[in-house]
């Protein structure tokens, strides 16, 4: 039976997204000590989606996690969209995810119980779509409720995508649209069609598993998905990583259709802001650039596409076999060029 | 007169913004009102929009209140139009290389080259700059008729360049009432950046 209740009634109007700002996280990651270990292959230091865990000659594990409160009224929906934003993570390394396990806070004398099973079920069956098994999980009573998963995924050791190995050269592909902050913030207003809405929602739990299984046969070497610090922020993270200028065809962006007018309403949730503080002495923005655009390049993203860095001569292809399983507004918006000193890492044209 | 008062108190981010600009566009250019807001984190985001659109504002604190005053002194905030995506990013640049507008007679020249300048700001997208050289260069001087366009123009974020050998040589370098004075370099660079140039 489905249940009827409004999960977005639980999270505070305007809560933007729930992520801390990442200055904030850098300022205290930094004082506590971590060891190094050979096995680690890719650790803190350069801010990738996942861990990497070299096992043997053959076998690497990604680990990750991720887990926020409601972004939409449907408890079902609500699982798939946070199932599928943690799994992203496996993809966007490259990797299989294997199995996974259920991170949940829910205040059972508050909300009916059957709300979580709706979510649960949501999220089982996004792990399932993406071939890992649920093998368990936690659970806390708290308010507002938040869902994620931890997850598990392998990787052959040499064929790992980071997000630090983009050339000079390269063009940079993005897989879906962006946008789903400023959706997410106008349907809490009222301001957002139906329509527009839904496909926002379908995108966010649209696996990026295809999307790994094409960067594994173009041998893609370096990508990234696209989530709370916007795409700008992971850009910039891709530049500074990878030690290389890169430069952002703006009104290339593939933009969720509505995005846009509420941007240019006003409608710009704070979690843009955040970012825009985040990025500025990194990015520089082209003089008479369109401002709502440059905002949209901040929208924190839920469930983004893959971002990936490929040869100029496999862009088109890559960008048509995207486009061909299920990311019809793949596109080309960038390209990598060698770094210069003194110039910000990032250039939006 | 007394401002118009947009009151986002209670209200959380963004529709503190919204309402900015949703008053934004019904103020007319060089009108104020104030914008009421009693949490931090939509103030400092409403001060970015402002500071991002080159649009002055004063804020104030009263209590656990912050009232901003803004005010408009632009027609068009910094995006074009959704079709006029492709345009280049750089904007156009208008060059001024004579006090008069075309040749035949003086008078109509100067005539036709005031109603020019004065009608640049009524056209979206502004200018990424202007440039004047040679006696083009005395129309920024003070009494100028067009001084006062050239300055809304300047505020609005348009780049005015002045030629300083030019300047010079009608000796009123000290009466330039608008611009930068600026040397070829500067002259030339802005020219190239420019998406394209106009002659009127």
């Amino acid at each position: 039976m489905k249940t009827e209740f409004d999960l977005l009634t639980t999270v505070e109007q305007g809560g933007c997204s729930a992520k801390l700002p990442a200055q904030l996280l850098d300022a205290i990651v930094k004082n506590i000590p971590v060891l190094k270990r050979d096995e680690l292959l890719v650790g803190t230091d350069t801010h990738d989606d996942a861990a990497v865990w070299k096992v043997d000659a053959d076998t690497a594990i990604i680990s990750t996690t991720d887990f926020f409160p409601p972004l939409c009224s449907d408890p079902y929906e609500f699982g798939q969209i946070a199932a599928a934003n943690a799994l992203s993570d496996v993809f966007a390394m490259g990797g299989v995810a294997i199995m996974a396990l259920n991170l949940v806070m829910f205040p059972s004398s508050r909300i009916d119980i059957q709300v979580l099973e709706e979510i649960l079920r949501g999220g089982a069956d996004k792990v399932a779509e993406a071939g890992a098994v649920l093998a368990g999980g936690h659970t806390i009573d708290d308010y507002p409720p938040k869902y994620g998963l931890a997850v598990t995924g392998i990787v052959h050791p040499d064929r790992i995508i980071t997000n630090c190995a983009a050339l000079p050269g390269d063009l940079l592909v993005l897989a879906k649209p962006i946008g789903t902050g400023a959706i997410v913030a106008g349907q809490r207003l009222g301001e957002v069609s139906q329509e527009d809405y839904q496909a926002a929602l379908d995108g966010m739990k649209l696996l990026n598993s295809r999307g790994a299984e094409v960067m594994r046969a173009h041998g893609i070497r370096c990508a990234t998905d696209i989530t709370g610090f916007g795409l700008l922020g992971h850009i910039y993270e891709m530049a500074s990583g990878s030690d290389v200028h890169i430069r952002i065809r703006s009104t290339a962006v593939p933009l969720l259709a509505g995005a846009y007018a509420l941007v240019d309403m006003g409608c710009i949730p704070g979690a843009s802001f955040r970012n825009l503080r985040y990025i500025d002495p990194y990015v520089r923005f082209a003089e008479g650039l369109d401002y709502n655009l440059k905002m949209l390049l901040v929208d924190a993203q839920t469930s983004g596409g893959l971002l990936l860095s490929c040869p100029r001569d496999l862009a088109e292809a890559i960008a048509r076999d995207l486009r061909d399983c299920g990311y019809p507004a793949t596109a080309i918006i960038g390209a990598v060029e060698k770094k210069v000193d003194g110039q910000p890492a990032v250039m939006v044209e | 007169m007394k401002n118009i008062t947009v009151d986002a108190r209670g209200e959380l981010c963004p529709k503190p913004l919204i309402m900015t600009k949703k008053q934004l566009g019904q103020t007319g250019i060089d009108g104020t009102f104030v914008v009421l807001i009693d949490n931090e984190t939509s103030k400092e985001n409403v001060e970015r929009f402002l500071t991002d659109n080159n649009l002055p504002f004063q804020t104030s604190r009263e209590n656990d209140v912050y009232s901003i005053l803004v005010t408009k002194t632009r027609t068009e905030l910094s995006h074009p139009a959704a079709e006029d995506y492709c345009r280049p990013a750089a904007g156009h640049a208008y060059c001024f290389t004579s006090e008069q507008m075309g040749s035949g007679s003086a008078e109509l020249g100067r005539i036709l080259i005031q109603g020019c300048i004065n009608t640049i700001k009524e056209i979206t997208p502004t200018p990424a700059s202007i440039v004047f050289y040679n006696s083009g260069v005395k129309l920024t001087v003070g009494g100028s008729p067009v001084l006062q366009s050239l300055r809304e123009l300047e505020s609005s974020g348009v780049k005015i360049l002045v030629c300083g050998t030019c300047a010079n040589y009608f000796q009123i370098k000290d009466q330039v009432g608008v611009g930068i004075i600026s040397n070829m370099y500067a002259i030339l660079e802005a020219l190239s950046q420019a998406g394209h140039v106009i002659y009127p």
